[in-house]
């Protein structure tokens, strides 16, 4: 890998396949940060989250073969961090339930308006949803989740993932409809 | 892409400053835009990023940790020590079937032939001798010369080196022996003189390159099993011959080369030997 | 500052002597000892880093005498040492070997071992490689191994036996590149045949022979030796010791100069010639 040359993610990808260090640093500097940040939000303790970043990496060099070539580099890396971050809570057997119930801020009018061209009314439909079925939905749709590991990163147990996301669906339905 | 997140967003969602909605809509969007991503960079620590990335560095470089080591872990070993014993030639796989492979054609000839156990008697303490003179030394250990050379003492590796060795070709020849027809002494009676060759040949590679040692103690050996298997011819019998007096006689043996052993393990920090 | 000091230093295997009253000395900076083959010099080096004991004859290291059992272990803790021939495990990648000598430098904290690990296979840019099998390895990049777990620990003192033995001139540049940066912060002491390296990296130079010292002092020193002794003609000097065509098809003699003769400064190679005698010129006729 020359120097002063841009490398696509895929790119690094395969020079990490080859046994590049410094493709995988690379791929570190382009990703760790906004993983981190994504992993803190899900997780109950920041080491834990600290520890899945590391898994990650230390995961993406290993298989990095096995990336299938279609998507997103960074969903894929996301595929991964996220289940790292549910094998470490499970190994501390925390269960705690993800704090909930921010106090919603007051968003620009621009942003609203940004918003709301991203998501239409889904945004506010979202909002209205309370925060249990608000976390499954995160979990399932946002983050990819089975309903499995859905239920071990929320802590609950698989059937109450599976009412809760039909309760979250009939009330987004109904709100959009 | 049409938006992209404000860098005031960002720090928002950095801090944990923003509702849910904002947060699934960020998110989504950072998953396939890479300059937004870039902007997540200088909302982290750059010291708790190095130190996290040091961590994945060592993880990646640090060899795999065999199963060998992992069992020596799990039985309490540390891992530096298990990481030495690791690169030992006598502890490999191909040694250790070896040496069962060696064992089990003991036993079948014992079983066979008149006076077999004989054999098993005289090739069962060679064994450990063996793997104890394949552990270590100048010519076979490729590290020696750097291993001198380093602080950590030689003498102690070889410590280590030789309990592991011993211990496995212990377990093996004592697995061996409980198939020889006839649950008796005969079961331990190969222990004594095969620490009892182990202990003397060490202390003789104080004075001699280690191979000599083992070769010299192996001769040994064989001249007092084949003495007895001359005398067996007569009217004696293998227990007498292996009996009670030659266990107390090899338990001097043992006291005597670990005494000098001791007093003379300097030696192995010299490097001397040619 | 004198790290290392050597005086009268005999050494027997069996009959032969392969020190008969070597002295050396070193400081600070890059010092080196040339010399053929045989002439002792892998046997020095090896008592320097008490890998093996004089018969007779005084040596100091950091002040001590490597004779006695904890002085002997005081000076392991702060040297680096790099054979002629290193030994590897086989199977062992670049980094489990480095590691595994860190071992036996008493690292035995797991994560600050491979970081230093990692340092000096990235000071000897080996960092891509590291985790290629050993034997997989080129010649060049396994002598770029064996320096790396000598610079474990940042020692004082770095031995180097023959370390661009077998190296293309590219590898020997970067070595010597490799080389200048160390030189900065460790006393260093290499062994060589080749006046080239002595020529571009050594600040003192000691030449050996038979087990002997022939010279101490600067490689300007020995290249001076030499001076008035070094001409060039159109055609081959038949009374010259030495004569060889060079590349610009002149001849380079080396021997007693004929009056009137085109002298040029001389090399430290031609002050080497001129210090082995004709045993060198035998060698190299």
């Amino acid at each position: 890998m020359g120097p002063g040359e841009e490398h696509s993610d895929q790119e690094l990808l395969r020079a990490i396949s080859d046994g590049a260090h410094a493709a995988l640093r690379e791929l570190y500097e382009r990703h760790a940060p906004w993983l981190l940040l994504r992993l803190q939000r899900r997780s109950p303790d920041p080491q834990l989250a600290e520890e899945a970043v590391q898994d990650t990496f230390v995961a993406v060099w290993r298989t990095s073969a096995t990336f299938s070539g279609r998507g997103e580099v960074a969903a894929w890396i996301w595929g991964i961090g996220i289940r790292r971050l549910i094998d470490r809570m499970r190994r501390t057997q925390r269960f705690e339930p993800l704090p909930e119930g921010r106090a919603d801020v007051v968003v620009s009018a621009e942003d609203q308006v940004l918003l709301g061209v991203e998501f239409g009314d889904l945004a506010g439909a979202l909002s209205r949803l309370s925060p249990e079925l608000r976390a499954v939905v995160q979990a399932t749709v946002l983050d990819g989740l089975t309903t499995k590991e859905a239920a071990q990163l929320l802590g609950i147990p698989s059937g109450t993932v599976k009412t809760r996301m039909l309760r979250a669906r009939a009330q987004l339905r109904g709100e959009l409809a | 892409m049409i938006w992209h997140v404000s860098s005031d967003l960002l720090e928002r969602y950095a801090r944990d400053d923003v509702d849910a909605p904002q947060a699934f809509s960020i998110e989504a969007h950072l998953l396939s835009c890479e300059p937004c991503r870039a902007n997540t960079t200088r909302l982290v620590d750059v010291d708790l990023l190095e130190r996290l990335w040091s961590e994945v560095r060592s993880q990646i470089s640090a060899p795999p940790i065999g199963s060998f080591e992992r069992v020596l872990v799990r039985l309490g070993i540390k891992d530096y020590t298990a990481r030495l014993l690791a690169a030992t030639p006598s502890l490999r796989r191909s040694w250790i079937l070896a040496v069962a492979a060696v064992l089990l054609l003991a036993v079948a000839v014992a079983d066979r032939v008149a006076h077999g156990y004989l054999l098993f008697l005289t090739i069962a303490p060679m064994l450990p001798l063996a793997g104890v003179a394949a552990a270590y030394g100048p010519g076979i250990d490729p590290t020696y010369e750097v291993g001198i050379a380093a602080p950590m003492r030689s003498f102690r590796l070889l410590l280590i080196r030789t309990t592991a060795v011993l211990a496995t070709t212990v377990a093996l020849s004592f697995m061996a022996a409980l198939l020889l027809p006839g649950f008796d002494w005969k079961v331990a009676a190969w222990l004594l003189p095969s620490l009892a060759l182990v202990t003397s040949s060490l202390a003789l590679a104080t004075a001699m390159h280690p191979l000599w040692a083992a070769g010299t103690v192996a001769l040994a050996w064989i001249a007092v099993t084949g003495t007895g298997a001359f005398l067996a011819l007569g009217k004696l019998h293998a227990r007498d011959i292996f009996g009670s007096t030659m266990q107390i006689a090899l338990l001097c043996v043992i006291a005597a080369a670990l005494t000098t052993l001791m007093a003379r393990r300097d030696g192995f920090e010299k490097g001397d030997h040619q | 500052m004198t790290n290392v000091l050597v005086s009268g230093a005999v050494k027997r295997f069996g009959r032969t002597r392969a020190l008969d009253g070597a002295s050396f000395e070193a400081g600070p900076g890059i010092t080196g000892l040339l010399g053929p083959n045989g002439a002792g010099k892998t046997t020095l080096l090896r008592v320097l880093a008490t890998v093996m004991s004089l018969n007779e004859g005084e040596i100091r290291v950091f002040g001590r005498d490597p004779a006695g059992h904890r002085d002997r272990l005081e000076i392991r803790r702060r040297l680096g040492y790099m054979p002629q021939e290193p030994g590897f495990h086989k199977n062992f990648t670049a980094f489990e070997f480095v590691d595994y000598v860190a071992i036996l430098k008493e690292m035995t904290h797991r994560r600050t071992r491979h970081d230093e690990v990692h340092r000096v296979l990235v000071a000897v840019g080996l960092e891509g490689a590291q985790s290629k099998k050993i034997k997989a390895l080129s010649g060049g990049m396994r002598r770029r191994v064996a320096l790396a777990q000598a610079l474990l620990g940042e020692p004082e003192l770095l031995i180097l036996d023959e370390p661009t033995a077998g190296l293309d001139p590219e590898q020997r540049l970067r070595f010597r590149e490799t080389m200048s940066h160390l030189g900065a912060d460790h006393s260093i002491v290499l062994s060589t045949h080749q006046t080239e390296d002595v020529a571009a990296l050594c600040s003192r130079v000691v030449v050996m022979n038979h087990g002997r010292n022939l010279f101490s002092g600067t490689p300007r020193d020995l290249a001076e030796l030499a001076r008035g002794a070094v001409w060039l003609s159109e055609e081959r000097a038949h009374g010259a010791r030495l004569s060889y065509r060079t590349g610009e098809g002149r001849y380079r003699n080396i021997g007693t100069a004929p009056d009137g003769a085109d002298q040029v400064d001389p090399t430290v190679e031609d002050g080497y010639l001129t210090l082995l005698g004709d045993e060198a010129f035998v060698e190299a006729a």
